[in-house]
């Protein structure tokens, strides 16, 4: 209803427009319609202006704020409280071993199943595809792993390669 | 240094492809001025041409990376090029407000154009120039000031909303890294959240941005969001001029650019507004050739909406939308000596243009056993569609909230609604202001269709994506407005004073007249 009010409006405008500026402005007073041509030009010129100053006022605090993070900082904004350090270590130690197009497994599984994390994690992994099985992976990736996740897993991997407690990655045995 | 000449070489490439297509097809005048004034539309049809080729490369397994983009690009303008210069013998046709509302326009023009010499047609064209020109000349000022600080801005900015790197960004990686079409990304269920039957358009352009800069670098990719948005603009001004005076294009521009809706979605790096883009200006092209018939105005608007439809699955119900309604007006609205066949064979072609543009992706979709978010057999039977009439009303509800909020929307809507009533009241208007009432209408009614027949929960559907899904329908109505805008304003100017005395005069003396005497009425608008 509203915009159908707002249409009105604007439509009511160009009629009054037309009417004020018939004797300035030809084909006004045969041809009212134009007005509202008149009017929309008027109305898109002040919102243009209203809405430039709006946006274009927060830019540069926004750019300042922006260009202080580092290169790691921006590329990994999307999740911030993940373990990005190792995420990163993680897919250079598989692509240097294994190279591009290799499998992991994310373990434990909650890992994958939170939504945020699970997806941020392999993207943050890219090129390398995570695989939802562990026997169709080449790697096993430990992300926040227990001990009893480790020895879950343990005769499945060769040499395991420690980031930080909890944080590794492995090499399946029998990996291609 | 490949940080800044890859960027460069990239946006020179897409802009020569894209310049060599708009010669050939004769819509830009190969001189300095000329080419100015269409690299912004030489490079918009640059990327929907490049990328759409691309996607048929990837779906039968050719690699693509920038050996296969410098080919494209050869291909497109080197074809393109020659095409025009093999016609440079031929007139040129004039590309100022052709395809204009009746046939009668270019008569009146040359008429114009033929007293140009005399001292009153000239002194009234400058004076009608002058407020044209300072209109454009101060918009595209404020534009160019909003645009360096918007770049500094977009340079700086990290990839953060969910879905651009979720979604967009990882494919733009996966085809960046591997150089070909992963299939096992797309197939596997694991990866089910990044939509692998979203269309390819802009992950191409994402990866093509890498492979510029040298590495997968999002922070960056704001900038090449930036070029895309400055390139819609300036083409959107270059084919506006065609249907509407620099005082109405040019505040409109400006109000598109700093429409909250459009600018904020662009730089979250999702699809939707640069399916929009694609989406307006294929529409404003169309809009056009109803207007004119000239077939090149339909070829550039097939490209475009091939563009918009490969970009994301609501381009395509978009696209439907205002090609079915296009096809019934090329029917309607054809001169009486046409057949009804004779006058289907244009917009038939172009729908056959886009659909072979479009259909590689589907069939490999499909062959892959992509799983597919709707299923659009299942929306079209009555028992399924009854089962979910219950979603309508909240749907509606939801999408027209969006459209009304004005915060977001800078009143772009009750504008076009204005605009198509106004439009409506003039015979010459009637049928064009249809194309683009309907086309929005059935546009709007297909992303309602969508959120009925969806297997996804209502809410959550609504919560994270009416915002975006309303920006199909609005851009055909802001690419209607550009056109029943110019075509009101067409003939307004300054009335001279010596004959606004002597209307003034008249009308004083028709005023003593008496009443009964006034049989002749002023010629109603209908009888322009």
């Amino acid at each position: 209803m509203t915009i159908i009010l707002q249409a009105v409006g604007v439509l009511a405008a160009g009629l009054v427009l037309a009417w004020l500026l018939a004797s300035a402005l030809a084909p006004l007073q045969r041809f009212r319609f134009a007005g509202v041509g008149i009017a929309v030009v008027a109305i898109a010129g002040v919102l243009f202006v209203v809405h430039a100053l709006e946006i274009g006022s927060g830019l540069p605090e926004s750019t300042a704020t922006a260009a202080k993070a580092s290169l790691f900082d921006a590329e990994h904004a999307g999740n911030p409280s993940a373990n990005n350090a190792f995420l990163v270590w993680a897919r250079r130690q598989m692509l240097a071993q294994s190279g591009r197009g290799s499998t992991y497994y994310l373990d434990p599984p909650s890992v994958l199943q939170n939504a945020e994390l699970g997806q941020w994690s392999t993207y943050v992994l890219l090129p390398e595809r995570a695989t939802a099985k562990l026997a169709e992976a080449d790697w096993i990736v430990f992300y926040e792993a227990t001990a009893a996740s480790f020895a879950h897993v343990r005769r499945e991997v060769g040499q395991l390669i420690q980031f930080a407690p909890g944080f590794a990655v492995a090499r399946r045995s029998n990996a291609r | 240094m490949r940080a800044e000449l890859g960027p460069l070489a990239l946006i020179a490439g897409y802009c020569f492809a894209g310049l060599g297509v708009l010669a050939a097809l004769r819509l830009v005048r190969l001189t300095g001025r000329g080419v100015a004034a269409g690299l912004g539309l030489a490079f918009v049809v640059g990327v929907a041409l490049v990328s759409i080729a691309e996607i048929e490369l990837l779906v039968i397994g050719a690699s693509v990376g920038p050996a296969t983009f410098a080919v494209l690009i050869a291909l497109f303008g080197g074809a393109g090029f020659a095409v025009a210069w093999r016609r440079a013998g031929s007139p040129r046709p004039s590309l100022r407000r052709r395809g204009g509302e009746g046939g009668g326009e270019g008569a009146t023009r040359s008429r114009q154009r033929r007293s140009w010499w005399s001292r009153d047609a000239r002194r009234r064209s400058m004076r009608r120039l002058g407020v044209d020109r300072w209109t454009a000349i101060v918009v595209i000022g404020a534009l160019a000031i909003f645009a360096i600080v918007s770049f500094r801005w977009a340079l700086v900015q990290p990839l953060q909303v969910w879905d651009s790197w979720s979604i967009w960004a990882r494919k733009g990686t996966l085809l960046y890294d591997y150089g070909h079409l992963p299939t096992a990304f797309f197939t596997s269920h694991v990866y089910t959240f990044m939509h692998g039957d979203y269309p390819l358009l802009v992950p191409l352009y994402e990866s093509s941005w890498f492979h510029a800069v040298g590495s997968a670098n999002t922070q960056s990719l704001h900038v090449w969001f930036w070029f895309l948005f400055a390139g819609f603009l300036w083409a959107t001004a270059y084919l506006a001029a065609r249907v509407a005076r620099p005082i109405v294009w040019a505040p409109l521009v400006g109000l598109v650019a700093v429409t909250p809706a459009i600018w904020n979605q662009l730089m979250t790096m999702y699809a939707d507004v640069p399916m929009g883009l694609f989406l307006m200006l294929g529409v404003l092209c169309l809009g056009i050739w109803l207007t004119g018939r000239r077939p090149r105005d339909l070829a550039l608007s097939a490209i475009l909406l091939a563009a918009a439809a490969s970009t994301k699955n609501e381009g395509l119900t978009a696209v439907v939308s205002v090609l079915v309604v296009a096809a019934v007006f090329a029917i309607v609205t054809a001169p009486r000596e046409l057949s009804r066949l004779r006058a289907l064979r244009p917009i038939g072609l172009a729908i056959a243009g886009v659909a072979l543009a479009l259909l590689p992706w589907r069939l490999w979709v499909s062959a892959h056993h992509i799983k597919v978010e709707i299923e659009a057999s299942k929306g079209l039977k009555p028992s399924y569609l009854s089962a979910h009439s219950g979603r309508i009303e909240p749907a509606f509800n939801a999408l027209f909230s969006e459209v009304a909020n004005q915060g977001n929307w800078a009143y772009l809507l009750p504008i076009a609604i204005a605009l198509l009533i106004a439009a409506l009241t003039v015979p010459r208007l009637r049928s064009i202001a249809g194309f683009y009432g309907l086309a929005t209408f059935g546009a709007g009614l297909l992303v309602l269709w969508a959120y009925v027949i969806s297997p996804a929960e209502l809410n959550w559907l609504i919560i994270t994506s009416a915002s975006r899904t309303v920006v199909g329908p609005m851009m055909i109505a802001i690419a209607g407005s550009f056109h029943l805008a110019g075509a009101l304003m067409r003939d307004v100017k300054r009335i001279a004073p010596s004959a606004a005395r002597e209307r003034n005069d008249r009308r004083g003396a028709h005023a003593q007249a008496p009443k009964r005497a006034r049989t002749r009425r002023a010629p109603s608008a209908s009888s322009r």
